[in-house]
């Protein structure tokens, strides 16, 4: 998948943009001196993380995976996965999606978006997200609706990473 | 501003990334020299300046070849530098640090560790700040430069070689003085490693802020936001982590004096617990004519006398 990106779009993020100052890397502060900045970025957004929490659901079922079992694999606790799965308000750590994201072969920074932890500068992603929490009602086994969405969505998630590398 | 409480998980990964590190160089005395360092992890560093309009172009361009840091607007660098009060940065991709080059020596040292951090943090790579498809939200983004800092704290101390030392005397802020020398940091950062770090079984905490005294405050003081920095240790989060900084400012208010440096003054101060209990810690206070430094910690529980 290639994101084209019409003149419009980059006129409206250059609109958005204004004077406000991005993309300059990571910021160091040693405690010693300065006040962090205050930033106004974006907040997260509550039906991404629906859609997280149904991710990280599917993906356990799909591989078999008990909540238990699944904190062994990818290094977590058992009780960090169940509030991600049922609590849209909870906002895990960046290890924690690093983590997810290793374990389920999917993008990093694509499933912090949906974790609330980054917002993405792509409003088609959003949409896929809304998508894909919308088809992914909770069941015991997975519907074949509910493997294909999955399975879309995996493939928006790795996608992303091949662009990036291209 | 409180100090941001890292994870279980999230501390010991990180502790392993830096045991790493010093294990590669053999474990070596305070203090860690940062050139080996960057050596080990073939880390190149450089120098921007908010000043220089020549190096700041350069940093530019080499921003647009590379590619994940594109930079459309021609002045956004210069202004993020200074609006964001940038003091350097991170090129991951390039495996590069930038330091400010016009802050003092003494805080190079810090800038650079934290961010040999970012490069150290394994999920960091993936989610660095310049990246034109996504914006960390501020949450975040505090948790990594925790991190960072966490890492960094770890390294330039060098992890367990500081707490043994801190341990073996009372804490106090002439420890954390002749420990800034040992490990070759600033008294600040000394402070902080002090209380989040040394003393696992005392509840402490620390405060950075302007001169407590009303005398002596700049205009732009804030009453509802005096503390620069209320650094907790684990245990004082755990038991007074609702008492508010400004109750803490309040109290070292009571005792400090209106000297233009040096010590302002200590006292015994009792604190309440989540439950009710009272308890007294003892809380000196330093101005080193810039800030003061303020290390409060717990000495017994506190038996009222009728």
């Amino acid at each position: 998948m290639k994101l084209e990106r019409s003149k419009q779009w980059w006129m409206a993020r250059a609109r958005r943009e204004g004077d406000a100052a991005v993309g300059a890397g990571l910021l160091a502060f040693d405690p010693a001196l300065e006040e962090r900045p205050s930033s106004a970025q974006a907040a997260p957004v509550e039906e991404t993380r629906i859609a997280f929490g149904r991710f990280v659901n599917l993906m356990r079922r799909r591989r078999g995976y008990t909540m238990e079992r699944l904190a062994e694999v990818a290094d977590l606790d058992a009780s960090e996965l169940l509030v991600i799965e049922d609590d849209v308000h909870y906002v895990p750590a960046p290890r924690t999606i690093f983590k997810l994201a290793q374990t389920f072969e999917v993008s990093q920074q694509r499933l912090m978006q949906l974790a609330g932890l980054a917002a993405a500068n792509d409003a088609n992603f959003r949409t896929e997200a809304v998508r894909f929490a919308a088809r992914s009602e909770s069941v015991q086994k997975l519907t074949s609706e509910e493997t294909l969405a999955l399975e879309a969505f995996v493939a928006i998630l790795s996608e992303w990473d091949r662009n990036k590398v291209k | 501003m409180k100090n941001v409480r890292l994870e279980a998980r999230t501390i010991a990964d990180i502790d392993g990334q830096v045991a790493k590190v010093l294990r590669g160089l053999g474990n070596p005395e305070p203090p860690i020299d940062l050139r080996v360092v960057r050596d080990l992890l073939k880390l190149d560093r450089g120098y921007y300046s908010t000043t220089d309009d020549g190096l700041l172009r350069e940093i530019r361009s080499r921003l647009k070849v590379a590619g994940r840091q594109v930079l459309l607007r021609p002045t956004i660098l210069r202004d993020a530098v200074q609006s964001l009060n940038l003091k350097a940065l991170y090129l991951p991709d390039q495996k590069r640090i930038l330091l400010d080059q016009d802050l003092p020596l003494i805080k190079h040292r810090w800038n650079e560790a934290h961010e040999v951090g970012h490069d150290i943090i394994p999920w960091h790579a993936g989610m660095m700040l310049g990246d034109t498809e996504q914006t960390l939200t501020p949450a975040c983004h505090e948790v990594m430069e925790a991190e960072a800092n966490y890492a960094a704290g770890q390294l330039l101390f060098l992890v367990d070689r500081f707490r043994a030392e801190a341990i073996s005397v009372p804490p106090s802020l002439d420890l954390v003085r002749k420990l800034s020398k040992t490990f070759g940091n600033t008294v600040t950062s000394t402070l902080w490693r002090l209380v989040e770090q040394a003393h696992g079984d005392r509840p402490m905490v620390a405060l950075v802020t302007g001169h407590p005294h009303p005398a002596k405050r700049k205009s732009d003081f804030d009453a509802a936001n005096p503390c620069r920095y209320c650094v907790e240790s684990p245990l004082f989060r755990e038991w007074f982590g609702q008492i508010a900084e400004t109750e803490i400012f309040s109290a070292i208010v009571g005792y400090s004096g209106a000297q233009r440096g040096g010590t302002l003054g200590e006292a015994e101060i009792v604190l309440k617990d989540r439950n009710g209990g009272q308890h007294v810690f003892a809380f000196e206070t330093f101005f080193n004519r810039h800030e003061a430094l303020t290390l409060g910690y717990w000495l017994a529980p506190h038996t009222s006398v009728y």
